[in-house]
């Protein structure tokens, strides 16, 4: 049995093949093959992976070393040391000191086998996305293809329900009910929606997926929509990833050459058309409603529901709107069937979860590992420890709507049940990682910044809450602050939690809460005794008498604060 | 039925209701900004919040459906405390500019539906609002509409109300985030962006960021008076809103109300009906009555008329009425000649249709716009016995699946139906078929714009009528049901093809048959006409070929299906209606036929011609050639509503005598011998009849400007001074006299003489929409479709 | 890049982009997504131009200019003015803020002399805020035009940005 020992991979994009990689290919071919290492050295290529200056890259796995740029020169070298005597080139490791996170992903928890670990990200990094052959030789198809002719679509949904997979959207809906309610819907056509509009600051997992393993998305919609009976498909993504739009658009079009896609699927009487649709540019398009009214072609405001999309979605028609992590787990567990999911992660949150680590942090960037880790292991492990071996201060965990959470807690098991309880969101898995360096009325208004910026404006909690949260925060952070202040951010946070609309107002405190919670002394601190202790706010000294009144005050210099923010008549 | 608890309450509701219908359906309301009944649930504000079991957040009531096993509270410490959170948030964003309101006086706005919910919350606006305006106040330089974006708070009723009523598209939510707010099309101006200045998005803005301009400096009310539009035939109800002054009471503004449910408008207008109040108080009303200086010396004119003088009404009325006796008893009854007006009340025109008949002795009377009225009433029942569109607004709107627009610029002349017609277009896919030699507004929606030559419906129609039979799309049964008529156009049009009708109407043969294929295929299909239509030479031919090409498509017994004739003047089918016409006693009974001629004399206890009289325009033709030698003009500008401006001018002049009665001075005044001061719809009581056949309530809102009276009394008083002059006797009769304490008392003789009025009394109309004639009894609820075989009127078999 | 197109040329990329995307108002924000790539931003004129385009009342399908513009300025890719020849887009959310971004963001602002959301006077350089790009792992990050630029600090902006000169 033939044994791949290494995998070289060079990267491919328009600027590296520019720079020569085409050449370096070849020349890494050749000289694989001239040393009698093709029988156990793979080569393929990879898309963009960094910055220009290092480009061509060229990445040799399982070590998950990247070199860059590499000239023909170098070929020889890398093949001889590396791959040869397995002795990292150091003199081409210059690319490991800058973008190094981006790669991380490829890290696996420590003895475990990597197999086990990874199920949506299985192939990415691995083949050629570009290559539907790549793909076949990977498993590709073979779930769709068992899907359409050896199961119904009852069994299918049956399937992805006894999973126990839930939604990794943020909300952890289970998935295989979603379903049902889309299949069961009376009215026609039913459309099935793949939300790609990954906009959570801090999240990437989506655009990994899709930019490692297109065609992966494409095979579980394809299942998704023979499961709830639809015909067409969207996958609404992310204006701003270009290269994963071009990656798609390249899938879908080899699909359907090649009858995986369109009319007569696999040969049987299914049809399902996929189209591709580009955002432009809201984070609030990540809610499924306003995502809908975004492809209607409206402003993407979200809607009332109930009608929940299932029922009353896109044009009206049932529609099943499922995130492309979602989608990615389903081949997967089509093909091994729900038992073997049902091994990862625990009881309540079943299979792996992708999170992407940034902050201050040694590695940062996406890594799939089972749900129930811990977040020690997550800075650990994964991350390399903390950045120069600073102190953990807080992790913020699911992007800007998530919650703050003290370092007191890193050994909480991540899955949706145990952070629950906690008072904490999973969310989309992103994991912001700080430091004592980080003032959290800084990081507070930083969020609010986002929230008063990307807000729909439709609902009032929202649209004047996150402003109003804005300026006191800005207020205090400028040490303008009053005690009455820290109230009024209390009630007008829960107020919003209470009655936005839709989750973004309903989120959009909760960072503010979690600080206010275990965080308070030090908010107190900006007010009382105008100082930063992190010295990132910048605040300007004042008399004790000032300082006295600024606590007795409510709110007034918060209102001047308000008159100096507004645009001026 | 839905069966959910509402309150601790176990409540049956209808299906498809929203909680907030439900809860309102059972008197139970709940406090909304952003929501109102006759727009799309928005769900912004979050002021209806209700509780609702098992939901983990408290909900929206406006946008929630109502279904069977909910448990929801309405009201709680909680939710109020919710609301008030709400206000409060909202406020954070408003300032109130306290702009010049009260004829100087500074103070906030304390009208508003959202200062009035923030004084039911306890939430206090001065204390809670922005510290200072974030935006220009006055902001739009539209001449109606003030805007002030202080007091926007983002509920986007404006934009859905223009979106939705008036279908302009003016308004909307721009930017997003803290940035977002409201503006007019591309962030321009209102005016730039569309806008008709309809003033829809000034009635459905609760916090007054948009206002009447024109009465920003005029207060509060302190009354409005309900009424019904002067303008147009649609008949939109609206109040007026009086300020009581010692000078005189004054109209200061115009608004739209809710209380009379199915009115055709509910809270919409026009520009004209929300704006165009002016005249009420126009300088150039005529204050007391005028006559002629060689008049009041008793003397002849000599050469030329002397100067117009005031005078007082005794002696005015004396004048007028020797005036038309004279002319009477010197050259005949015939000799002289009524022109009625569809700007005066029904009362008022069943009175000029009694002086004629009755106390003149002559059937010469008409309406003065008598082009048009010629072409609505004439043509109609010569071909399908119709004196009236058979049908309603409401059923066109909701029901016809094409509509061919004729002569008509729909959105300019009855904007109110017009925009009715744009959202049946939106919202159902109405399929228009848009026939004008211009461009008219309303083609903008047209599935199919065609533009013809002037003057060339008929062939337009014919040419359509052609394409039908041609590709056998006509309505089979029509050649049994309709026997005469069907063979008598199939003769008509054999010889001719539709290349030759398109050529004749200047139109492609292609647009022909694609109209006709829409028309045909899209049923039931419907025909609006207007002035457009009405030219003196074709205005009944043209009126008849549409009658004919209905008859072919088949709908006219349909919902949604018929013929529907705009006029342009508010009471035109009621002046009709009331015997107006030189043939027609009230209630379309031929002056010819014996039996009701007799009802007639023996109610009034005298003779009656029996002969028609001269139409409007037989009139001027014998005026000039000296056949017709006294007029009495009332409400018109007879100079100005006719493009024969020169030849009616030459024609007054040649009169003896000619009596005008009118509210302000016009062109006309001048050929005046005696000018009698009517009033405008805001100084007298009765009713106006609009193109639907829907009799409404004017009611009066304020005194008479000066002396000038309402024009009933005016005739009332005429006729008497005439009856007494020529010392005229009748038989003793039960509605002889012309003692008339009201305009009501007028209407129960009307309703005594008028079968089709019978039931209609002021009485009812004070407390409905409007009724629909024939009303048989004083019990019947109106008739909203005329069943075309039922309901006609043949003159032949009358006469 | 956001020179003012001709009428014609904006007819053309009009039509390519209907034939791409269709005339439904779905096809409203891909079109004006090509417009603003194509251009820079989307000029006053082109509202017109596209909603007439669009236009199918009898299909119950009516824009008015409220209805671009509405959506035009929802969408922060979407630019309702013209712009520097070279977009700067750098991110200001969490994940860049707290390893340096606004230390990144103060060096652009004295290389350029300009504030978020403004343009120099030259037409050559605008800086945009943008929310999170996506790229979080290699913060903090920015855009110059299509490149991204990831671990930026300060002492590394004026080389960077030199590269467009």
């Amino acid at each position: 049995m033939k044994v791949i020992r290494s995998l070289v991979l060079v990267s491919n994009d328009p600027r590296s093949v520019e720079l020569g990689a085409e050449e370096v290919f070849r020349a890494l071919h050749a000289e694989i093959r001239s040393q009698g290492l093709h029988d156990q050295v793979r080569i393929g290529t990879i898309g963009v992976v960094g910055e220009q200056q290092h480009l061509p890259l060229v990445m040799v796995y399982p070590e998950a070393v990247a070199y860059g740029p590499v000239t023909l020169d170098d070929v020889h070298l890398i093949v001889e040391e590396h791959l040869l005597k397995g002795q990292i080139v150091m003199s081409l490791l210059r690319f490991l000191q800058e973008p190094a996170g981006e790669l991380a992903w490829l890290r696996t928890r420590s003895g475990a086998l990597p197999v086990q670990q990874r199920i949506v990200l299985e192939r990415a990094g691995i083949i050629d996305p570009y290559s539907l052959d790549d793909y076949l030789l990977h498993n590709g198809y073979t779930a769709l293809g068992k899907a359409l002719t050896s199961m119904t679509p009852e069994q299918i949904i049956d399937e992805v329900d006894q999973s126990g997979l839930q939604g990794r959207g943020g909300a952890g809906f289970p998935t295989g009910r979603k379903w049902g309610f889309v299949r069961a819907a009376p009215s026609h056509p039913k459309y099935i929606i793949a939300n790609a509009d990954e906009s959570e600051p801090g999240t990437y997992k989506d655009r990994l997926i899709i930019e490692g393993d297109p065609f992966s998305l494409i095979e579980a919609m394809t299942i998704a929509a023979y499961a709830v009976g639809a015909n067409e498909g969207f996958i609404y993504i992310r204006g701003e990833y270009r290269l994963a739009y071009q990656r798609l658009e390249n899938a879908i079009r080899l699909a359907e050459e090649h009858g995986l896609l369109g009319d007569a699927i696999f040969g049987t009487d299914f049809t399902f058309h996929i189209h591709l649709h580009a955002g432009a540019g809201a984070y609030i398009c990540g809610e499924e409603t306003a995502l809908i009214e975004s492809l209607e072609g409206k402003r993407g405001q979200p809607r009332a529901r109930p009608p929940y999309p299932p029922s009353y979605g896109l044009w009206g028609k049932p529609t099943l709107v499922n995130n492309v992590e979602t989608l990615a787990n389903i081949p997967a567990i089509i093909r091994h069937g729900s038992e073997w999911y049902r091994q990862f992660g625990t009881p309540s949150s079943r299979g792996t979860k992708v999170y992407t680590i940034m902050g201050n942090v040694n590695f940062t960037g996406a890594i799939e590992a089972p749900l129930g880790i811990t977040l020690r292991e997550v800075i650990e492990i994964y991350g390399k420890g903390m950045k120069h071996g600073r102190r953990l201060k807080l992790v913020q965990t699911g992007g800007s709507s998530g919650s703050i959470v003290p370092a007191s807690l890193q050994d909480t098991p991540m899955d949706f049940e145990s952070w629950r309880k906690a008072g904490a969101s999973l969310g989309s898995g992103a994991l912001l990682i700080c430091d004592e360096r980080t003032c959290v009325v800084d990081l507070a208004k930083v969020l609010l910044q986002f929230f008063r910026f990307e807000s729909c404006a439709k609902c009032t909690p929202c649209r004047t809450g996150t402003q109003r949260l804005y300026q006191i925060v800005d207020a205090i952070s400028k040490g303008h602050g009053a005690l009455a202040d820290l109230d009024e951010l209390q009630q007008l946070g829960k107020d919003m939690e209470l009655l936005s609309n839709c989750g973004l107002g309903q989120t959009a405190s909760v960072a503010l809460r979690d600080i206010l919670k275990h965080f308070r002394d030090e908010v107190e601190e900006h007010i009382l005794e105008r100082k930063c202790r992190a010295g990132v706010c910048r605040i300007p000294a004042l008399s004790p008498y000032e300082i006295a009144a600024a606590a007795a005050t409510p709110s007034q210099a918060a209102i001047e604060e308000f008159e100096g923010s507004t645009e001026s008549v | 039925m839905v069966k959910f608890k509402l309150n601790g309450q176990l409540v049956d509701v209808q299906d498809g209701l929203t909680v907030l219908q439900a809860a309102e359906s059972l008197g139970i309301s709940i406090p909304t900004l952003c929501y109102h009944k006759d727009l799309s649930p928005f769900g912004g504000c979050r002021l209806c919040v209700v509780e609702v079991r098992g939901a983990r957040l408290p909900m929206t009531s406006c946008n929630l459906p109502a279904t069977t096993g909910l448990i929801v509270q309405t009201e709680s410490p909680a939710l109020t405390r919710y609301r008030q959170a709400v206000l409060r948030m909202l406020l954070s964003n408003y300032y109130d500019a306290s702009y010049t309101r009260n004829n100087g006086s500074t103070g906030l706005d304390e009208h508003s539906e959202f200062a009035r919910l923030c004084r039911e919350y306890h939430v206090d606006v001065s204390q809670n609002m922005a510290p200072r305006p974030l935006r220009p106040i006055d902001s739009d330089p539209n001449p109606f509409v003030w805007v002030d974006m202080n007091k926007c708070i983002q509920c986007t009723r404006c934009v859905r109300a223009c979106a939705e009523i008036q279908g302009r598209f003016v308004w909307t939510q721009a930017y997003r985030g803290y940035q977002a707010r409201i503006v007019a099309g591309a962030d321009s101006t209102m005016l730039a962006s569309r806008c008709e200045s309809c003033g829809a998005c000034v009635a459905y803005c609760p916090t007054r960021a948009l206002d009447n301009k024109m009465s920003m400096t005029a207060g509060q009310a302190d009354r409005l008076v309900r009424t019904t539009c002067t303008y147009c035939s649609v008949g939109c109800q609206l109040d007026l809103n009086v300020k009581e002054n010692v000078s005189g009471d004054q109209v200061i503004r115009v608004t739209s109300h809710h209380e009379t449910p199915d009115t055709v408008n509910r809270l919409h207008l026009c520009l004209k009906g929300r704006y165009g109040y002016e005249f009420i108080h126009s300088p150039t009303r005529h204050t007391r009555p005028r006559v002629r200086q060689h008049l009041l010396e008793g003397g002849a004119s000599g050469n030329g008329r002397s100067k117009l003088v005031e005078t007082d009404w005794d002696t005015a009325l004396e004048i007028a009425a020797r005036g038309l006796s004279a002319a009477r008893r010197t050259h005949g009854s015939q000799a002289v000649g009524v022109l009625a007006s569809g700007r005066l009340l029904n009362e008022e025109n069943y009175l000029l249709n009694k002086l004629a008949r009755q106390v003149l002795g002559t059937n010469n009377i008409d309406c003065s716009a008598y082009l048009y009225a010629t072409s609505v009433t004439d043509g109609l029942i010569d071909s399908l016995g119709l004196p009236a569109m058979p049908t309603s607004f409401e059923d066109i709107a909701n029901n016809a699946s094409s509509l061919l627009v004729i002569g008509s610029n729909l959105t300019e002349q009855h904007p109110v139906f017009g925009a009715r017609i744009r959202q049946a277009v939106l919202r159902r896919k109405l399929k228009l078929v848009v026939a004008s030699p211009d461009f008219v507004n309303i083609a903008e929606y047209a599935a199919l714009a065609v533009y013809h030559q002037p003057h060339r419906e008929a062939a337009l129609v014919n040419g359509l009528m052609l394409c039908l039979l041609e590709k056998g799309w006509h309505d089979p049964s029509v050649a049994t049901s309709h026997p005469t008529r069907f063979a008598a156009l199939q003769k008509a049009l054999e010889s001719r093809t539709p290349r030759w009708a398109a050529e004749q109407a200047g139109v492609s043969v292609e647009a022909l048959y694609k109209s006709a294929d829409i028309l045909a295929h899209h049923r039931p299909s419907a025909i609006v006409w207007s002035v457009g239509l009405a030219d003196p030479e074709h205005g009944q031919s043209n009126v008849e070929a549409l009658a004919s090409l209905a008859l072919l498509l088949g709908d006219l017994n349909k919902p949604g299906g018929g013929v529907i004739p705009l006029h342009t003047q508010a009471n035109l089918q009621g002046a009709c209606d009331m015997g107006a016409r030189p043939g027609w006693l009230p209630g379309y009974q031929w002056c010819s036929d014996q039996q009701s001629r007799l009802k007639f004399e023996q109610a009034w206890g005298a003779e009656l011609p029996s002969q028609p009289g001269l139409p409007a325009s037989e009139m001027m033709r014998q005026a000039n050639a000296g056949r017709v030698r006294a007029l009495y003009i009332l409400g018109e500008d007879l100079l100005n509503s006719t493009p024969q401006a020169a030849a009616v001018r030459h024609s007054l002049e040649a009169c003896d005598f000619v009596i005008l009665q009118e509210p302000a001075a016009s062109e006309t005044t001048r050929y005046a011998d005696v000018v009698l001061p009517g009033v405008t719809f805001a100084e007298k009581t009765g009713t106006y009849t609009n193109a639907e056949r829907r009799v409404q309530l004017v009611r009066q809102a304020i005194q008479p400007v000066g002396k000038a009276r309402p024009d009933w009394q005016i005739i009332a008083g005429l006729a008497q001074r005439i009856i007494q002059f020529e010392q005229r006797r009748f038989h003793t009769a039960y509605y002889a006299g012309w003692d008339y304490a009201d305009s009501d008392q007028i209407m129960l003789e009307i309703a005594r003489l008028t079968p089709i009025y019978a039931g209609v009394t002021h009485a009812r109309l004070a407390h409905s929409a409007g009724l629909q004639w024939p009303v048989t009894s004083v019990q019947d609820p109106g008739t909203q479709r005329l069943a075309i075989d039922a309901f006609s009127i043949h003159r032949e078999q009358l006469a | 890049m956001s020179d003012q197109p001709s009428q014609t040329e904006l007819d053309a990329l009009l039509e390519q982009a209907v034939r791409r995307h269709g005339v439904g108002r779905d096809a409203l924000i891909p079109i004006l997504s090509e417009v603003n790539k194509s251009i820079g931003y989307i000029p006053a004129e082109a509202f017109g131009k596209i909603r007439r385009r669009l236009n199918t009342p009898q299909e119950g399908l009516f824009l008015a200019d409220s209805h671009v513009f509405a959506v035009a300025s929802f969408y922060q890719m979407l630019s309702l003015q013209p712009t520097g020849a070279h977009v700067i887009r750098y991110c200001e959310s969490a994940p860049c803020h707290v390893v340096g971004a606004r230390q990144v963001l103060e060096a652009i602002q004295d290389e350029l002399g300009i504030l978020p959301g403004e343009t120099t006077r030259d037409r050559e350089w605008s800086l945009i805020p943008t929310s999170c790009i996506g790229v979080c792992g290699v913060g903090p990050v920015f855009l110059i035009d299509q490149d991204l630029y990831g671990n930026v600090t300060p002492d590394r902006v004026h080389e960077i940005l030199d590269r467009y000169r």
